[in-house]
C-alpha cells in the first residue's frame, strides 16, 4: 500500500515536472531588459530631454515621436499639455521583474491640473543632503506615442556635468545622469 | 573657615571645590572624582545616584592630550561622533561635530557649561570643536533622558562642562605644537584674596587644517583661528551667601575656499562665529537643612558665512545667524525630613533668533517649573521622583516626568532602575524656515509657524502652485518631540577595590518626530515642503564598562555597547512587504524582508574601546587608547530609509590613540601625544578625524 502511495506521488510529481517543461516551451521568449543612461538638466527651469522607447535613447530629430520628457526631476508625457502625442503612464510599486503584462486601462495623461507622473511620487527627496535618490520599486508603465508597451525603472539619478561626468558638492551639477532599465514590446501586446 | 566656604561652594556650582593640581602618584580611569552635579541638580556622590552616570576627570583629560571636546568625548563609551568638519561650509560639515547617546542624535543632548544651556545649534548639532579643553575640570555625563530637570533637549543625555576653579593662587597653562599646523596656547590665572576669588583664562588655537581628498580641490577642514577667555569672579559675601559672576567669550574664525563648477579654488570667504555668555548669581543658605539660588544667564551666539567669486569679487553665498537667549532661573533645596530633600525651581527663557533663512525676527517665551523629592529611607534605598513643566508660545506645552530607584544591599552591589520622559522643542528652523533655494531645485521649505494653508490657496489662484497634496490640509501646531525611556543597570565592585563593572540596559521610545514633507508643487515643477510630527522610532542596548587595577602602576579599562533601533512605520511596511531595495549590481528592485532591515541611519551596532594607562617613577605616565565602531548607516540610495547594501554603509571606525608624559616638580610637564596611529580616514562620514597626526607641548601649573 505504501508503495502504491509512493508510486503516484512519484508519478504526480513527474507529471508536473514534464508539463510545465511544455508550459515553457509554449511561451514566447521574455523580451530582455535593457539598461541605459540619459543625461538630462539639472535646472527645473532647463530644457526637456525626450526619449523614444523605439529608438532606445533620447531623440534630436523628429521630435514628435517621443514618449517622456524629462528635466531634473520632472517627467512629461507626450500627451495633453505637454505634448501632441497620445502616450500615458502609469506609476505603481512594484517588482519590475513580476510585471508580466501591462494593464489595460488607467494610463493618466499631463493636463493643466495635474501631471501624470506627480512630482515626490517616484523619488526620495534629502532637503539636509539637498539631493534625491529614485526609490527602489517603482514601476512606470507606459503606453508609447506609437501605441505600444513598455515598463520602466529608474535605476540611478547622478549628478553630473555637461559631459557625464560625476559630480560631487560643492559643484553644482549642470546635467544628471538617470540610469534607466525598460522592456519595450514592440508587437503591440500588452505581454512583458 | 575655608572648610565652609569650600562645603558652601559645592553646594551649587560643581565647578567648586575638591580640584586639586594633578597628582603623579594616582591612576588615572579608576580614580573618579566622587561627586556628580548633573544627575540631580545637587552634588551627590557619583555612587549614590540612580541614573546611569559617567565622568571624565580633569587627569584624564590632561594625560590623553587631546585638546577639542569632541575627541575626548569619542572615546568614552557609548558616545558617538557625527557630523563633518568646522563650522559651517557651504560643501560638507554644515553640522559640525555632534555626539550621539544611547543612538539618539545630537540634537537630542543637552550640552551645559558651567551649569548653563550652550546655544547656537546649527542644523540642530551644537559644534563641539567650539570648546576647548584648556580648562576643563570635569565632564559630567549623564545618559538617559533627564527633561525632568533640564527641560527640552535633555532627551538622549546631558553632557555638562565644568570649568576649572582652583582653591589657590596658581597660574596655570600649556603650550601645544602639533601636525597640519596645529598651535595651542592657554593660559589661567587664580588670584585668591580675602573673601574674593578671581579667575581668569585665555586660549588660542590655530591650525591649517587638512585634506583627505587629493583628487578635488578644497581641503578638508579649512584652515582656522579660535579664541576662547574666561572670567570668573567669586565674592562670598558672608558664610551664609555669595556672588558668582562668570563670562566667557569665544571666537572662531575659519576660511573657506571651494571650486564650483570647476577644478580649481573659485570661490573663497570665511565664516566667523562668536559666542558670549555672561552668568551672574547668588546664593544663599539658610541653614544646613535649606539654600536657595538665583540665576541670571544671557548668551549671545552669531554665525555669518560670506563667500565671494574670486575673479569677479561678486557675493557667491551669504549667511548669518544670530540667536539671543535669556533665562532667570531660581532653585531651591530643602531637607524638610531627615530622609527627605525637595528640589524645586522655576524659570523664564525668552530667546531671539534672526538669520538670512526667516523671514523676520523670531522670540519665543517660555516659562518652567520644576520639582524632585529625594526620599532615602534607609541606606539601602533611594526614591527619586520629579517632574517638570514647560510652557511656551510656539509649540504644545509639555509635562516630562521622571522617577528612579536605587538599591545597594552592600558596599558591591548597587541596582538602578529609571524611567524618565524626554522632550526636544520644536528647533528654529522646524518653526521658522523660510527658506527659497534659488540654485538646483528650486524648492521651498516653510517652517511649521510659517506655514499656511491660505497661504498655499493663494498662491494657487496666482497660479505659482499647481497642485495642493491632501496632507498639507492636515498641518497644526507642532508637538515637541518626546520619549519615553528606561534604564536598568547595576555596579559592581569587590571589597579589594581592585575592579569594577558596570552595566546598563536601555530602551528610548521616541514619538512625535517632526520630519519635512511635500505640502505643495509648484507649477515649475519643483515641491514646497513644511514640518509634521510623523515617525516613532525606538533606540535600546547594552553598556557595559569594566576596569581593573593590574599593578601599582598599571591600569586597564574597556567598555563595549550594543545598539538596535528602528523606525516602526518602516517596521510596520517591511512586515506589509512594500518596502523594496535594490539588488547589487544590477540595481533591479525587489521586495525586502523584515530581517534584513538595519535600523535607522548612522548607528554603529557595536562600539568598543579599550584605554590602558601607566603611572611610573619619575613622574613619567603614559596612555594607550583604542576605539572601535562598526559600520552604520551612511546614505539611502534606494528610497527605503535604511542601508541594505554595502555601499551604504561606512567603513568600520578603528583608531588608536597614545600619550606620554614626564612630571618634574609638580609644576612642569613634557608631553608627546600620537593620535589615529593607525592612519584611519574616512573623509565622507567622519572627515573630522584627520590621518596620523602628532604633538607635543609644555604644561606649567605654578603655585604662589
Amino acid at each position: 500500500m505504501k508503495s502504491v502511495k509512493l508510486f503516484f506521488a512519484l508519478f504526480l510529481f513527474v507529471s508536473f515536472f514534464f508539463t510545465s517543461c511544455e508550459k515553457d516551451e509554449i511561451q514566447p521568449q521574455p523580451l530582455e531588459a535593457k539598461t541605459t543612461e540619459i543625461l538630462v538638466d539639472a535646472k527645473a527651469t532647463g530644457a526637456f530631454s525626450y526619449f523614444s522607447f523605439a529608438s532606445g535613447s533620447i531623440i534630436t530629430t523628429n521630435i514628435q515621436n517621443w514618449d517622456f520628457g524629462l528635466r531634473l526631476v520632472s517627467f512629461i508625457v507626450n500627451s495633453g499639455v505637454s505634448g501632441s502625442g497620445n502616450a500615458g503612464v502609469i506609476v505603481q510599486n512594484g517588482v519590475f521583474d513580476d510585471i508580466k503584462s501591462a494593464p489595460e486601462t488607467g494610463y493618466l495623461q499631463d493636463s493643466a491640473n495635474q501631471l501624470a507622473v506627480k512630482d515626490g511620487e517616484w523619488y526620495d527627496y534629502n532637503a539636509v543632503a539637498r539631493s534625491f535618490v529614485p526609490k527602489a520599486g517603482i514601476v512606470f508603465i507606459f503606453r508609447t506615442n506609437d501605441g505600444k508597451y513598455a515598463k520602466m525603472e529608474v535605476l540611478k539619478a547622478d549628478p553630473a556635468d555637461d559631459e557625464g561626468k560625476i559630480v560631487t558638492p560643492p559643484t553644482i551639477p549642470s546635467k544628471i545622469k538617470y540610469t534607466i532599465r525598460y522592456v519595450y514590446q514592440p508587437d503591440g501586446t500588452r505581454n512583458f | 573657615m575655608i572648610r565652609t566656604i569650600g562645603i558652601l561652594y559645592s553646594m551649587f556650582f560643581s565647578v567648586m571645590l575638591y580640584s586639586q593640581p594633578y597628582k603623579a602618584d594616582t591612576l588615572l580611569f579608576m580614580e573618579i572624582p566622587e561627586y556628580i552635579i548633573t544627575a540631580t541638580r545637587s552634588q551627590r556622590s557619583i555612587y549614590n545616584v540612580a541614573v546611569p552616570v559617567s565622568i571624565i576627570s580633569a587627569k584624564s583629560i590632561q594625560l590623553t592630550g587631546l585638546t577639542r571636546i569632541h575627541e575626548l568625548l569619542q572615546e568614552q563609551t557609548g558616545l558617538a561622533l557625527t557630523g563633518g568638519t568646522g563650522s559651517g561650509a557651504v560643501g560638507g560639515g554644515i553640522f559640525g561635530n555632534g555626539i550621539q547617546i544611547q543612538g539618539l542624535s545630537p540634537e537630542y543632548t543637552l550640552i551645559l557649561l558651567d551649569g548653563e544651556p550652550i546655544t547656537g545649534r546649527q542644523g540642530g548639532v551644537l559644534d563641539l570643536s567650539r570648546f576647548t579643553v584648556g580648562n576643563i575640570r570635569k565632564i559630567e555625563i549623564v545618559k538617559g533622558p533627564s527633561s525632568a530637570l533640564y527641560g527640552s533637549e535633555a532627551m538622549g543625555g546631558v553632557i555638562h562642562i565644568l570649568t576649572d576653579h582652583q582653591r589657590k593662587n596658581a597660574y596655570e597653562g600649556y603650550v601645544r605644537a602639533g601636525s597640519f599646523g596645529t598651535i595651542d596656547l592657554s593660559n589661567g590665572l587664580h588670584l585668591t584674596k580675602g573673601n574674593t576669588a578671581i579667575y581668569l583664562f585665555g586660549q588660542f588655537n590655530r591650525a591649517q587644517g587638512y585634506d583627505l581628498n587629493k583628487v578635488t580641490p578644497e581641503k578638508t577642514l579649512d584652515p582656522y583661528f579660535n579664541q576662547t577667555y574666561q572670567a570668573r569672579v567669586i565674592h562670598n559675601v558672608n558664610e551664609r551667601s555669595k556672588w558668582v559672576l562668570q563670562s566667557r567669550y569665544f571666537r572662531g574664525n575659519q576660511s573657506s575656499a571651494f571650486a564650483i563648477n570647476d577644478n580649481e579654488i573659485n570661490v573663497n570667504g570665511s565664516g566667523i562665529t562668536s559666542d558670549l555668555q555672561i552668568n551672574p548669581s547668588y546664593q544663599y543658605i539658610s541653614s544646613e537643612k535649606l539654600k536657595t539660588a538665583f540665576r541670571g544667564y544671557v548668551s549671545l551666539y552669531n554665525y555669518t558665512q560670506d563667500l565671494k567669486k574670486i575673479e569677479t569679487q561678486e557675493s557667491f553665498y551669504d549667511d548669518y545667524f544670530s540667536h539671543l537667549f535669556l533665562r532667570i532661573e531660581n532653585q531651591t533645596d530643602w531637607q524638610w525630613h531627615p530622609t527627605q530633600t525637595l528640589i524645586a525651581g522655576g524659570g523664564y527663557n525668552i530667546q531671539q533668533v534672526e538669520t538670512n533663512r526667516y523671514r523676520d525676527v523670531k522670540t519665543q517665551h517660555i516659562s518652567y517649573f520644576f520639582l524632585q523629592n529625594e526620599w532615602q529611607p534607609s541606606k539601602k534605598w533611594t526614591l527619586i521622583p520629579g517632574l517638570r513643566y514647560d510652557i511656551n508660545s510656539d509649540y504644545r506645552n509639555r509635562w516630562s516626568p521622571k522617577m528612579a530607584l536605587r538599591f545597594a544591599p552592600d558596599q558591591k552591589w548597587s541596582w538602578i532602575f529609571s524611567y524618565g520622559s524626554g522632550f526636544k522643542a520644536p528647533d528654529f528652523r522646524q518653526l521658522y524656515l523660510y527658506y527659497v533655494n534659488q540654485a538646483a531645485l528650486g524648492y521651498k521649505i516653510y517652517g511649521a509657524s510659517e506655514f499656511s494653508i491660505d497661504e498655499l490657496i493663494r498662491q494657487k489662484n496666482e497660479g505659482l502652485v499647481s497642485v495642493i497634496y491632501p496632507e498639507a490640509y492636515q498641518i497644526r501646531k507642532l508637538n515637541p518631540e518626546f520619549s519615553h525611556a528606561i534604564n536598568m543597570g547595576f555596579r559592581y565592585q569587590p571589597e579589594s577595590k581592585k575592579w569594577k563593572s558596570e552595566l546598563n540596559i536601555f530602551y528610548n521610545d521616541i514619538n512625535d518626530l517632526i520630519q519635512y514633507f511635500p505640502v505643495a508643487m509648484q507649477t515649475n515643477g519643483s515641491l514646497i515642503f513644511s514640518y509634521k510630527n510623523i515617525s516613532q522610532a525606538f533606540t535600546t542596548g547594552i553598556e557595559i564598562n569594566g576596569s581593573r587595577q593590574l599593578s601599582k602602576t598599571l591600569e586597564i579599562s574597556a567598555g563595549y555597547q550594543w545598539l538596535a533601533s528602528g523606525d516602526w512605520s518602516v517596521i510596520r511596511k517591511l512586515r506589509e512587504g512594500s518596502v523594496y531595495g535594490r539588488n547589487t549590481p544590477t540595481g533591479s528592485a525587489r521586495i525586502m524582508k523584515t530581517l534584513e532591515y538595519t535600523g535607522l541611519m548612522g548607528r554603529s551596532p557595536h562600539m568598543a574601546n579599550i584605554k590602558m594607562s601607566g603611572n611610573h617613577d619619575h613622574g613619567v605616565s603614559w596612555s594607550l587608547r583604542a576605539i572601535y565602531q562598526s559600520r552604520k548607516g551612511l546614505i539611502d540610495l534606494d528610497g527605503n530609509g535604511f542601508a541594505n547594501m554595502a555601499e551604504e554603509y561606512t567603513k568600520p571606525y578603528f583608531q588608536i590613540n597614545a600619550s606620554i608624559q614626564k612630571q618634574w616638580k609638580k609644576d612642569f610637564t613634557w608631553q608627546c601625544t600620537l593620535n589615529n596611529i593607525t592612519n584611519h580616514i574616512d573623509e565622507v562620514s567622519l572627515p573630522q578625524i584627520p590621518g596620523r597626526h602628532f604633538s607635543t607641548a609644555i604644561l606649567w601649573n605654578i603655585h604662589y
